[in-house]
């Protein structure tokens, strides 16, 4: 526990929207955090708190107003999506945002697998995945590998979500950003990717960053839990302190 | 029978800017008006290479890259300029008629006695108008299959997804801007390949030979769409050119009930406004069987 090294720190970070005007709203105050490697981290907080800003920040998507963001050691507050796209992966709240629904969900993968690599003008050579894309897509959702040549869109809401979290973590990320993935899926097809998810960080040792609503899984998953609150930190409990968590204890923070 | 043929010959010569318009309009998803400026510029660049004596090989391919880098201009109004992609081709395509006016040196040159790519010995023995069946298939062909294996590639597939998901494609390391301006270049390139191969089968280069080719264009991607639903991307692509023939033959069907040429891209427009309907007339009426039958059968 305390020998895990750290991954990615913010400092200071700020967001501040319509800067200088009448609607002037601090988004993030003074956020100070530090993620360390194999840390899977719920992110809780009501509406407005902040948190997919804070995702956004993460990923690359929006700039912080302030503040330095270090990824081992290295200041990457300027570097764009695209360039963070090689150790960080993200699933988006919409399945529609994951995935390219025109293409296949083996084409889907393929572009998966090179995730921030250089796009060369060599043969995609789709075959050669085929094997391993299936394996893969068991191990997400049993309805997965017999539609390797279905085009997305024809996929329900589960079967797409499962593939956009397939796709973020095929090619092992750094660190994985999940923004309330399963809160657009109906309850049994949540349920079960919620534990494809879990199944998954821990096999794999990936470093997570979850935002979710549902306090039950907030306290079931993840080894450390972050409240946000007016785009404060206003909780961290890690460890055994967050093991002794109860649901009255978070629903303290939304009365 | 002339007019048949004439027709198809057209259909597949016209047939590489429906491909190119396919690159921009529904594999990138953007309305690219470049191309009404982009034609004529492939023609006017072509046909004053000719007259100076280049080879008209030479001249076709150099049009390619002078379309290729008007692309590229309003791949960087774009990307950089952040100028809505309607209005940067409307840009690149009004200043372009300068352009081209510059290179023509006057509105209209003509080929009159000079060699064409249309010149060459093989095509003295055909029958009229095969020579551009003959040029025009293999172009189409060269053309698409080079297309194909380019969205085949690693590349190409980053491309397609960067039109089918931006989002998506930058969280999986898609740079847009590379995108962005790679199609606009392959895009119009091709346009103005087309419009120099155009020219030197009419024998001339006008300065308003670009008018309207968006709507030929895109006539031909629709067409193919009503008649062949669901095709796999290569299929698609040589389907355009079967879009564009069918147009051909429509417009030659139009042009022979009487009305005159003058109507042409009137009768265009309506042609596409017409394909462009038919998916909410047809779910209304239920005409699709009658009306894809009777469109395969003409």
């Amino acid at each position: 526990m305390t020998n895990k090294e750290s991954l990615l720190e913010l400092k200071n970070v700020e967001m501040v929207v319509n800067q200088g005007t009448a609607d002037e709203r601090k988004i993030l105050r003074q956020i100070n955090l530090e993620i360390k490697e194999g840390d899977f981290i719920c992110l809780l907080g009501g509406n407005g708190a902040g948190k997919s800003t804070l995702l956004n920040v993460l990923a690359g998507q929006i700039k912080p107003s302030q503040g330095e963001i270090f990824y081992q050691g290295k200041n990457i507050v300027q570097e764009s999506e695209v360039k963070r796209s090689s150790y960080i992966a993200r699933v988006f709240q919409d399945p529609k945002l994951g995935t390219a629904p025109r293409m296949t969900v083996a084409e889907n993968l393929l572009l998966a697998a090179k995730r921030g690599e250089r796009r060369s003008f060599r043969l995609r050579r789709l075959k050669d995945h085929e094997a391993e894309f299936k394996k893969e897509l068991a191990k997400v959702n049993p309805d997965l590998p017999e539609k390797m040549n279905v085009a997305v869109d024809q996929l329900s809401g589960g079967q797409r979500q499962a593939l956009s979290f397939l796709m973020a973590t095929y090619k092992k990320p750094k660190l994985l950003l999940l923004d309330e993935h399963t809160a657009a899926l109906d309850p049994k097809s949540s349920k079960k990717l919620m534990e494809a998810t879990n199944d998954r960080i821990q096999n794999q040792h990936l470093t997570a960053v979850m935002i979710t609503h549902r306090m039950e899984d907030a306290l079931k998953y993840g080894n450390r839990l972050i409240v946000l609150d007016h785009g404060q930190v206003v909780k961290d409990y890690q460890g055994k302190a967050k093991d002794a968590l109860t649901l009255q204890d978070l629903a303290a923070f939304f009365d | 029978m002339n007019l048949i043929v004439s027709a198809i010959g057209q259909g597949f010569l016209w047939g590489v800017l429906g491909l190119a318009l396919y690159i921009s309009f529904r594999i990138m998803n953007t309305t690219d008006m470049t191309v009404e400026g982009t034609f004529p510029l492939g023609a006017a660049i072509a046909v004053s290479l000719i007259v100076k004596g280049v080879n008209p090989l030479l001249a076709s391919l150099a049009a390619f890259f002078g379309g290729a880098l008007a692309g590229l201009v309003t791949s960087f109004l774009i990307t950089k300029g952040k100028i809505p992609s309607l209005l940067a081709g409307i840009l690149t395509m009004t200043g372009l008629y300068s352009v081209n006016l510059r290179i023509l040196g006057k509105s209209n040159v003509s080929l009159l006695g000079q060699k064409t790519i249309f010149s060459a010995k093989i095509f003295r023995s055909l029958p009229q108008y095969f020579d551009s069946v003959f040029l025009g298939t293999i172009i189409m062909v060269v053309v698409t299959a080079i297309v194909i294996y380019i969205l085949m590639t690693d590349f190409g597939q980053a491309f397609i997804a960067n039109g089918d998901n931006p989002q998506m494609a930058k969280a999986m390391g898609i740079k847009p801007g590379v995108m962005t301006a790679t199609g606009l270049m392959l895009s119009n390139g091709l346009v103005a390949l087309c419009g120099a191969v155009v020219a030197q089968n009419n024998g001339y280069a006008d300065i308003s030979m670009g008018t309207g080719t968006i709507v030929i264009a895109l006539a031909s991607i629709i067409i193919s769409e009503v008649l062949f639903r669901s095709l796999d991307l290569a299929s698609r692509l040589f389907a355009v050119t079967l879009g564009s023939i069918i147009y051909r033959l429509l417009l030659l069907a139009v042009l022979q009930i009487g009305l005159s040429s003058d109507n042409l891209n009137l009768i265009s427009a309506i042609v596409l406004a017409i394909c462009m309907m038919l998916p909410q007339v047809e779910g209304k009426l239920h005409l699709k069987k009658t009306v894809v039958r009777s469109l395969k059968e003409a």
